[in-house]
């Protein structure tokens, strides 16, 4: 900053330079003010000196303190001078004053780089966690779907009228009656389940398995998105003449492939259109290419997408609700009006169609599906976490703020009392809040970065579409905002106290209490209870997530994971057209896993438990129903094809029957019924050789298992197994084969492959995986919440104990004097100790109070997150508070020592 | 002998103007000036001079002014405004009035002891 040469090239004697640097640092000039015009003056003013003979020594003797000089330099500079009196608008006009205010904050704050790197990073971490929380929260909960008038784009559900629950699949002819509501739909799609199913694409020497979507006419159209090659599909492959049969048999074998499937598997192929590729086993045209960046709401990992049928016949019945739906808003139709308009429809339908007359239409925005409810609270009870975070953060800044302001109090005071004024001391205050807040907030958004790429890591399955998440000009905007809010509020009080100060009282008083002094130990008492008890709200928060998670990890899933692989094998049609052979290939390939030393058990079913409901079909008690027709006799239940031992292999207890090994599959036909389903449908009868319906056909129960969850909460639902040996012919059951490994052994893995290829060397062993891994995954979300949360937590607790430490030394230092006085009067040092520490434990006490009102506000929003835990027991709060009076004593335990440690006559000699 | 300091720093402002009315100039020439011209007794510590000097100048009593010096080097005159000849003007008159004062107090009588 010093411009040693301004205004003449050449070096004065060092005493003389000395001098001049002083006067310039003390009077604080830059160059809007006049630091470089007032140097060379200075200088002149030597040289003139050194010019009429007299000595370096005797010029600066005769020049006086330069110090003194500076400062009057400071007050009286004809700018400064005129600001004070008023004329100047301050510095709050000019954008040359606020550069001047800047250059001086920087050199101020220069001065003490310890107390500048612990507000910047303090203010980094606050800004930083909120702007990563707030990046996500972006990206998952208020950013629009990336189609076209997103607001438009509506799931569809039928709802049922007896208990108002939504059903998540529909059935074909409800699908092709709302394709024809152009009143309220534009376009109505429909998709094959909920979920990618998958295929193997045999070109190449070994089938590489991929993942497919099976979607309607109009679906690309629905969503607003557009082939960037080629065409989506026909309005007569998925409606076209003629009757469909089963749901796999596709009137039309066309496919629309994926950007990234035609760049990697298809080497990015020019040709593609038209060309003819083999889908397990069978022949398709490709017939278009999706652009690069597009998303599907329904499958992200889908890689091929093929017309689903939806003319009527075959499983497109009235009886099967397989399809999930998709609708986009008819243009200038609000959603409440689609709402109101589809029910009027759906009564004028349900007169002349009994099947609906039980189900309404219930229409749902995507962007809500899409994220879902739970989430979306999760996501919000994050970002207040990050935002008490951040207030954590600057009340210790305001702290540090305050503790330092006590420092400056003199030099600030002086210079008021020179003439100031009192916007000149809060422009200055401001200027170096300003640069610290700044400096804050561009350390904070490398803290977010760093921590959207910790997210990354740690929460794929908890926030699918995390690692498309990136820190754009919102997350600048949010940033900027909440340094900004960050300034003002742990700037404002300090620099409101300090410019209240009476100057005249801090120079009077000295080092010694005053007023100014009593009211600053008020408010950083004030600060240090409000950071207790904001970081009481979020230990306490954190505890009750903890409590919830492992509560959960602690419900009984009804399956022993421990030891149990998890893979599927899947069988082409065109290979295994006939149920026959697809059963027969189970039955060998069990057969030869059993016979391996590693293995224990083994069995397959159609979809994993834990993960889902799935397969909720319609069944029916006969001895209960007039006729089969008799639509209040139809509930629901999931329905799960298994095959070996499924019960043995996953420790699902055969409550009473018998096990399916002791069933003759070419005899009668047979099913297994869960708890819930025996007492829902059976009550008090013993439901043990009854029968029930499942899709019209009536089978014999010849056994009850206990419940399995379909998600990690533990809710059940009815569940009916039926063995693939009587279901094979239904359709090609995508198998999902689980090994039970005997304890000790090696990875049993390799093994299975060879007996796969030795079985048939054109399959794969697909997705293998621990059963542990899979229900960690299901737990991903809970585990997400409760370990971000923990890091607030932690984050917030840390800074209650560096403001609590803060305050008490402090507090002890400016005691000393009377420490010193006590003990010389006979105090000895276990009462001192004792005076320190109870000052802790009232300032932490009532912290701890305050956090306890705040923690039990926040129970109730917290409560949609909890599970098995209540959120307003004594329980959940009183280890927080023992942990803060813990930890306020600890605070505490280093100064209080400190402070028996004073000498007595040393404090009392000196000034 | 040097005066008091609070002496010196209430006289200063007149002090430094009137030598300003007579003629312009620079820093070093002043403080040179005074204490030549009061017989060292209003030797001003330049740490005085300067400050004093932008007081001035930002009230509007004094102009600044970068011009050769006859040595030929290049330094800041200062001269008298209109404002600050008014100014001085009535400060000379509240001197006058308050050595009248001092005066008929009898502050400027030869003690008795030493009269005689």
């Amino acid at each position: 900053m010093t411009r040693r040469d301004a205004g003449d090239p050449h070096r004065l004697p060092p005493v003389i330079e000395a001098t001049i640097r002083a006067v310039l640092d003390a009077a604080e000039l830059d160059l809007t003010d006049g630091r470089e015009e007032v140097e060379r003056e200075l200088r002149h003013h030597f040289e003139d000196g050194l010019g009429s003979g007299a000595s370096a020594e005797e010029l600066v003797r005769r020049f006086g303190d330069p110090e003194q000089a500076g400062r009057r330099i400071a007050q009286t500079r004809p700018r400064a001078a005129a600001r004070g009196r008023g004329e100047i608008p301050g510095p709050w006009g000019s954008l040359d004053a606020w550069r001047g205010e800047m250059a001086r904050a920087v050199r101020r704050l220069a001065r003490s780089p310890g107390f500048s790197f612990v507000v910047v990073a303090t203010l980094a971490l606050g800004v930083g966690a909120n702007t990563g929380i707030f990046t996500v929260l972006d990206a998952v909960l208020l950013e629009d779907l990336p189609y076209p008038e997103p607001d438009r784009l509506v799931r569809v559900f039928e709802r049922s009228r007896e208990d108002g629950t939504d059903f998540e699949y529909l059935r074909a002819p409800v699908v092709a009656e709302y394709r024809t509501w152009d009143e309220i739909f534009e376009e109505v799609a429909s998709l094959y389940t909920y979920r990618e199913t998958g295929a193997d694409l045999t070109d190449g020497d070994r089938p590489v398995r991929v993942n497919l979507l099976r979607v309607s006419a109009g679906y690309f159209e629905t969503l607003g998105i557009a082939p960037a090659r080629g065409r989506v599909f026909l309005e007569e492959e998925s409606t076209g003449p003629g009757e469909a049969a089963t749901t796999r048999d596709l009137q039309a074998r066309v496919v629309v492939v994926s950007h990234d499937l035609w760049r990697d598997h298809f080497g990015g192929d020019e040709d593609i259109l038209g060309r003819t590729i083999r889908l397990d086993d069978e022949s398709y045209e490709v017939v278009g290419v999706m652009p690069a960046r597009m998303r599907d709401p329904f499958g992200a990992q889908a890689q091929l997408w093929m017309p689903q049928d939806l003319r009527p016949g075959g499983s497109n019945s009235f009886g099967n609700f397989y399809l999930s739906a998709v609708a986009r808003l008819r243009s200038g139709i609000t959603l409440e009006q689609a709402r109101e308009r589809g029910a009027a429809l759906q009564e004028q339908w349900a007169a002349v169609e009994p099947e609906v007359a039980d189900w309404t239409l219930e229409l749902i925005p995507l962007h809500d599906d899409i994220v879902g409810d739970t989430r979306a609270r999760m996501i919000w009870i994050l970002a207040a976490a990050g935002i008490l975070v951040l207030l954590t953060a600057c009340l210790n800044v305001a702290n540090l703020l305050v503790a330092r302001g006590l420092r400056l109090d003199r030099p600030l005071a002086l210079q008021s009392a020179l003439g100031a004024g009192r916007s000149r001391l809060m422009a200055s205050i401001l200027a170096e809040n300003g640069l610290l807040a700044t400096a804050g907030g561009l350390a904070g958004l490398g803290v977010a970065w760093m921590s959207l790429e910790g997210l990354t890591l740690v929460a794929p399955a908890a926030l699918p579409g995390i690692a498309d998440v990136s820190m754009g000009p919102r997350a600048f905007v949010f940033a900027l905002l909440v340094t900004v809010a960050a300034l003002l509020l742990f700037g404002l009080a300090p620099a409101l106290r300090l410019s209240r100060t009476a100057p005249a009282d801090v120079l009077r008083a000295g080092d010694r209490s005053s007023t100014a002094r009593r009211g600053s130990k008020r408010l950083r008492d004030g600060l240090v209870v409000a950071q207790v008890a904001v970081a009481l709200v979020l230990v306490t928060g954190a505890a009750l997530l903890s409590r919830s998670f492992s509560a959960l990890t602690e419900v009984p899933l009804g399956i022993d994971s421990d030891g149990v692989l998890t893979f599927e094998v899947h069988l082409p049609d065109a290979r295994y057209p006939e149920g026959e052979a697809r059963h027969a290939f189970h039955r060998r390939f069990h057969e030869r896993l059993r016979s391996l030393p590693q293995v224990e058990s083994v069995g397959a079913i159609s979809w994993l438990p834990v993960r889902g409901r799935y397969h909720t079909w319609g069944i029916q008690r006969p001895s209960e129903a007039e006729s089969p027709d008799d639509p209040g006799s139809w509930r629901s239940s999931d329905v799960r094809v298994i095959a070996g031992d499924y019960f043995e292999a996953l420790g699902i207890e055969l409550v009473r029957g018998r096990a399916p090994r002791e069933v003759d599959p070419a005899g009668e036909d047979v099913v297994w019924i869960n708890e819930t389903l025996a007492a829902d449908v059976f009550g008090e009868v013993e439901p043990l050789e009854e029968r029930i319906s499942v899709n019209g056909d009536p089978r014999r129960i010849v056994g009850i298992v206990e419940d399995v969850p379909h998600d990690t909460r533990g809710e059940t639902s009815r569940k009916l197994y039926l063995m693939h040996a009587q279901y094979h012919s239904n359709r090609n059951w995508a198998m999902t084969h689980v090994v039970r490994a005997r304890p000790g052994t090696a990875d049993a893995l390799d093994p299975i492959r060879r007996v796969v290829s030795s079985l048939d060397g054109q399959l794969v062993v697909h997705r293998p995986r621990a059963l542990g891994d899979i229900l960690s995954d299901e737990r991903a979300q809970d585990r997400f919440a409760t370990s971000l949360m923990a890091a607030f937590a932690f984050l917030a607790l840390a800074l209650a104990v560096l403001g609590t430490y803060g305050l008490l030394s402090g507090s002890v230092s400016a005691r000393t004097r009377e420490i010193g006085i006590r003990m010389a009067l006979g105090a000895d040092g276990g009462s001192i100790r004792h005076m320190v520490l109870r000052y802790a434990a009232v300032i932490t006490a009532t912290g701890v109070v305050l956090g306890l009102a705040g923690a039990w506000l926040a129970s109730g929003v917290l409560e949609v997150l909890l599970f098995g835990v209540e959120a307003t027991s004594p329980w959940a709060y009183a280890p927080s508070v023992l942990l803060f009076l813990w930890v306020g004593v600890a605070a505490a335990w280093v100064p209080a020592r400190r402070a028996t440690r004073v000498d007595t006559v040393r404090v009392l000699t000196a000034d | 002998m040097t005066l008091e300091r609070e002496w010196t720093r209430g006289a200063a402002p007149l002090a430094v103007l009137t030598l300003l009315a007579r003629r312009e100039m620079y820093g070093y020439e002043l403080v040179e000036a005074l204490e030549r011209d009061t017989g060292g007794i209003m030797t001003l510590g330049q740490s005085t001079v300067y400050p004093l000097l932008y007081n001035l100048e930002g009230k509007g009593h004094v102009q600044a002014v970068w011009r050769k010096a006859p040595n030929g080097r290049r330094r800041k005159y200062y001269r008298t405004t209109e404002s600050g000849r008014a100014w001085l003007a009535a400060q000379r008159s509240q001197w006058e009035r308050l050595v009248e004062a001092m005066e008929s107090l009898g502050v400027s009588d030869v003690p008795s002891e030493t009269a005689s």
